[in-house]
């Protein structure tokens, strides 16, 4: 049975925890059945070890810190863009006609080849990482919109027409409410891939930052800093992730049909 | 999203939007508003094409090659996640107890970037086409499973209910009721998914090549030839948005049921 | 004239007094800089050292840029990037990229030498591929950064050892890989720069075979064998050099005084504690590889030809289709206007 919205909160966090901690167990035993040293894949305990030996609490907040700053910039507004975009396109064919072939084009770029533009764009300062955000989250939230909006059962729209609903009343309290579903789940996914995108953001001239923390051990040959920023990186996203999806859950819960 | 009495208007109005930016740009360029270093002007982008068709770059690898070999990749890669995160994605969101217990594994996964994964990729995998399929898979198949988890869950419960009160339950139910109800956002999710498979590619192939579309960037980018990153990401995106239009007559095949612009409201 | 005359004399002074290190405060009156925030890039390798010890030393500040900041760049395309976009002044890339840039169009200049870095680059393999002889190379795999300075070495070693360099199995990867590679036998040897030579044989399970200029095949063991024309080089884009020619200026004095401070031996153990404080690398590491590097503004013969030599590996990997002269954009009026001694062979380029 599909209990999508309903799902009780304790629960399902405590299995989600259980879920988690398999994996991690899975991971540092193979790292140390295996022999492997930690050169070639570090255990998660070796990993937090090597980070402990190499970063302070200080250090280690800021980074958080300025990432997050940045993906929350560009998630908002991709976010916004998305959604606007995506509900604008879903009820008006003309700009779907317009909006959607060139979407089409330009999401399939790479962001390591949008670097050279959004440095002439928009410098080395925190506006091209977040342009590089932008795009993470953009896409799939547009799409999940106009998929939301163009999936909107016409008999809800039919029938909301027979009782004199039309126009802006009947995109926002009809259409809109329904689409809501797709639009979160968009959200989500577009949240995921900010995240995702922040190693490559990050490498334009960055100082701080979990990518900026990726790629710097990298450079150093720190393999277990490197896989503890990556863990990072991953907690912080569920972390972040689990606050959207109960935001979500509440809002669209609210508004879902019976 | 074609209207069905005026078919063109799909290839005219996005040509005639891109038509229009390109002449803006060459005029840009050509009344020095724009730097040519940084915008190299359309007309040199098109002699940049000729010579990337024609002689390569580097010189012997011409256009074909690289976007074969991408496409290769893509089309493996992308098959390989579809096909693992399709089934295991319908089953996670058809029971609630399972979607509880993957959901921070799979937002984990979709957080770690082609970057990152770079030096354990070439330990698992070595640095042959392995390698590069793997990292194009990583990145469709946490998008895909995500999205059809979403679609499994979000299937109408009135629908569930109707069928229910019909006496259909089970497999029977998940076979007749909810898949089909699911299906569109399951396309929706691999045209995401796609994308994400073209997004990946410079950093899947900076191993071990320099064939390839991403490789044909990262090397444009490493000798400061501008006009050909410019002309690859073109080429990126025209091919992306073909896959695209190929997916979208696909499921207008296969979900003939999904009407588009009936019910609009203008 | 008698302006440039009088300029020059005043330089000639200050760089004798720059040479003993004593002058600590602008003495004359001298034409203040244009800009006075400069940003410069910036990394992780000893190449820095005269970066960190200029901005530690506050000698930026003496030649009047109030405000000097860095920006880091972890590899790749992206610092030159920066630089045709106006956002740094200065960049100290290895010789290839810059140029790469020149014959793409890309307005740039070289200003100076800042390091000959041939010895840091190594060609390091695994110890149980058993290699003896340059032909056992054809045998393994050969992880290489496409694009890197580096990366024109093993074509210089196929020329001298008469290897078919079509032969060889080049793998392309960025350093961390290939070390990745290497200690999971997926590539049998690498060629790269340092730290990297360093930290591969740090496993213990792999050996070095050759250096840029020296080999250590077991058949000519020791021999001089040059197949490295690495050098870290000051780049700036000719719009900045053309728009602040004094800037240019102060900027090149801090930095040969700040070469040769580091070059002198008696501050080496100052200089590897800088190093080590700024990039927290480790000290072992640095006093492996220090000596490797040797920061000399000097331009000469030898300058034009390891650009020529690294320009005829980017024509003859297909890179590259009409070679200009490396003095034609070598701009060595600010280098001479600190020391004309350091000028042996002059640039063409002219602001």
């Amino acid at each position: 049975m599909t209990a999508s919205i309903a799902a009780a909160g304790p629960s399902r966090r405590l299995l989600g925890l259980i879920g988690a901690s398999c994996i991690v167990i899975l991971w540092e035993a193979s790292a140390r059945l295996l022999g492997a040293d930690a050169q070639v894949l570090p255990a998660p305990t070796q990993a937090i070890a090597a980070a402990w030996r190499n970063l302070s609490a200080a250090e280690l907040a800021q980074h958080i810190g300025w990432s997050l700053w940045r993906i929350l910039a560009g998630f908002a507004l991709g976010g916004l863009a998305g959604v606007t975009l995506g509900v604008a396109s879903g009820w008006y064919a003309w700009l779907a006609r317009l909006v959607r072939p060139l979407v089409e084009m330009l999401r399939p770029i790479p962001p390591l080849a949008w670097i050279p533009l959004a440095i002439v764009w928009f410098g080395l300062g925190e506006p091209s990482k977040i342009f590089v955000i932008f795009l993470g989250a953009f896409f799939p939230i547009f799409t999940n919109a106009w998929r939301g909006m163009v999936s909107v059962p016409p008999v809800l729209l039919a029938a909301a027409r027979t009782m004199d609903v039309d126009g802006p009343a009947l995109l926002f309290k009809v259409a809109l409410p329904a689409a809501l579903p797709d639009i979160s789940t968009g959200l989500r996914v577009g949240f995921g891939l900010s995240f995702g995108i922040l190693v490559a953001a990050e490498l334009i001239a960055a100082e701080r930052g979990m990518g900026y923390l990726v790629m710097q051990s990298r450079q150093l040959g720190q393999l277990g800093v490197a896989v503890f920023a990556i863990l990072l990186i991953g907690i912080v996203t569920l972390v972040a992730d689990s606050a959207l999806a109960a935001l979500l859950r509440r809002w669209v819960g609210r508004r879902m049909p019976a | 999203m074609s209207s069905t009495r005026y078919p063109w208007r799909d290839w005219a109005y996005p040509l005639i939007v891109i038509g229009a930016v390109l002449a803006c740009w060459q005029a840009a360029v050509m009344a020095g508003w724009l730097r040519p270093i940084s915008f190299p002007p359309p007309s040199k982008l098109a002699a940049t094409f000729r010579e990337i068709v024609t002689e390569g770059y580097p010189e012997g690898i011409g256009l074909a090659t690289h976007v074969t070999i991408t496409l290769q990749r893509i089309v493996l890669g992308y098959s390989a996640a579809l096909a693992l995160a399709i089934p295991l994605g319908l089953v996670i969101g058809w029971k609630p107890t399972l979607d509880a217990l993957t959901d921070p594994v799979i937002a984990f996964g979709r957080s770690v970037a082609t970057l990152s994964l770079l030096p354990l990729t070439v330990v698992w995998f070595g640095t042959g086409e392995g390698a590069k399929i793997f990292l194009i898979g990583y990145g469709c198949f946490w998008v895909m499973i995500s999205n059809v988890i979403a679609a499994i869950k979000n299937v109408d419960p009135v629908l569930v209910k109707a069928a229910r009160t019909m006496d259909v339950s089970g497999a029977a139910l998940f076979r007749r009721v909810a898949l089909p109800a699911a299906l569109p956002r399951i396309f929706a999710g691999a045209r995401v998914a796609l994308g994400v498979g073209f997004m990946v590619i410079v950093g899947a192939e900076m191993i071990g090549t320099i064939r390839g579309l991403g490789a044909l960037i990262m090397e444009a980018r490493t000798f400061y030839r501008t006009d050909i990153t410019m002309v690859g990401m073109a080429v990126i995106g025209a091919i992306g948005f073909a896959m695209a239009m190929g997916l979208q007559r696909l499921e207008a095949v296969l979900m003939p049921w999904q009407g588009r612009e009936a019910r609009r409201a203008t | 004239m008698k302006r440039r005359k009088f300029i020059s004399g005043v330089a000639a002074g200050a760089s004798a007094a720059l040479a003993t290190g004593m002058w600590t405060r602008p003495v004359l009156a001298q034409a203040k800089p244009e800009v006075t925030r400069l940003t410069l890039a910036f990394g992780l390798d000893p190449v820095f050292v005269p970066h960190m010890v200029a901005m530690q030393k506050g000698w930026f500040k003496d030649a009047g840029f109030t405000e000097v900041s860095t920006k880091s760049f972890t590899g790749g395309a992206v610092a030159g990037e920066a630089l045709v976009a106006g956002e740094i002044a200065l960049w100290t890339p290895g010789n290839l990229p810059p140029i790469s840039m020149t014959h793409s169009g890309v307005p740039v200049v070289v200003l100076g030498t800042n390091a000959l870095a041939m010895s840091a680059d190594r060609l390091i393999a695994r110890k149980d591929a058993n290699v003896r002889a340059p032909e056992d190379l054809y045998r393994m795999r050969i992880g290489l950064l496409q694009g890197s300075t580096a990366s024109a070495d093993l074509y210089y070693l196929a020329k001298h050892y008469n290897l078919d360099d079509k032969r060889l199995q080049v793998v392309n990867m960025q350093p961390p890989e290939q070390l990745a590679a290497l200690n999971s036998n997926s590539v049998q040897a690498m060629l790269c720069w340092q730290p990297w030579g360093f930290n591969a044989q740090r496993s213990g399970n792999a050996e070095l075979i050759h250096t840029g200029l020296q080999s250590e095949f077991a058949a000519n063991k020791g021999k001089d064998a040059q197949i490295s024309y690495t050098r870290s080089l000051f780049v700036a884009s000719e719009e900045f050099v053309r728009k602040n020619p004094v800037a240019t200026r102060r900027m090149m004095e801090v930095l040969v005084r700040a070469q040769r401070y580091v070059a002198d031996p008696k501050n080496r153990s100052e200089m590897i504690t800088l190093f080590v404080n700024e990039t927290k690398q480790d000290r072992a590491l640095a006093d492996a590889i220090w000596d490797q590097y040797t920061f000399d503004p000097t331009f000469d013969d030898r300058y034009v030809r390891d650009m020529e030599r690294l320009t005829e590996y980017l024509v003859a990997s297909g890179r590259l289709k009409s070679p200009r002269h490396p003095l034609d954009y070598t701009f060595t009026d600010p280098v001479a206007a600190v020391d004309s001694s350091l000028v042996k062979v002059p640039g063409r380029f002219k602001a």
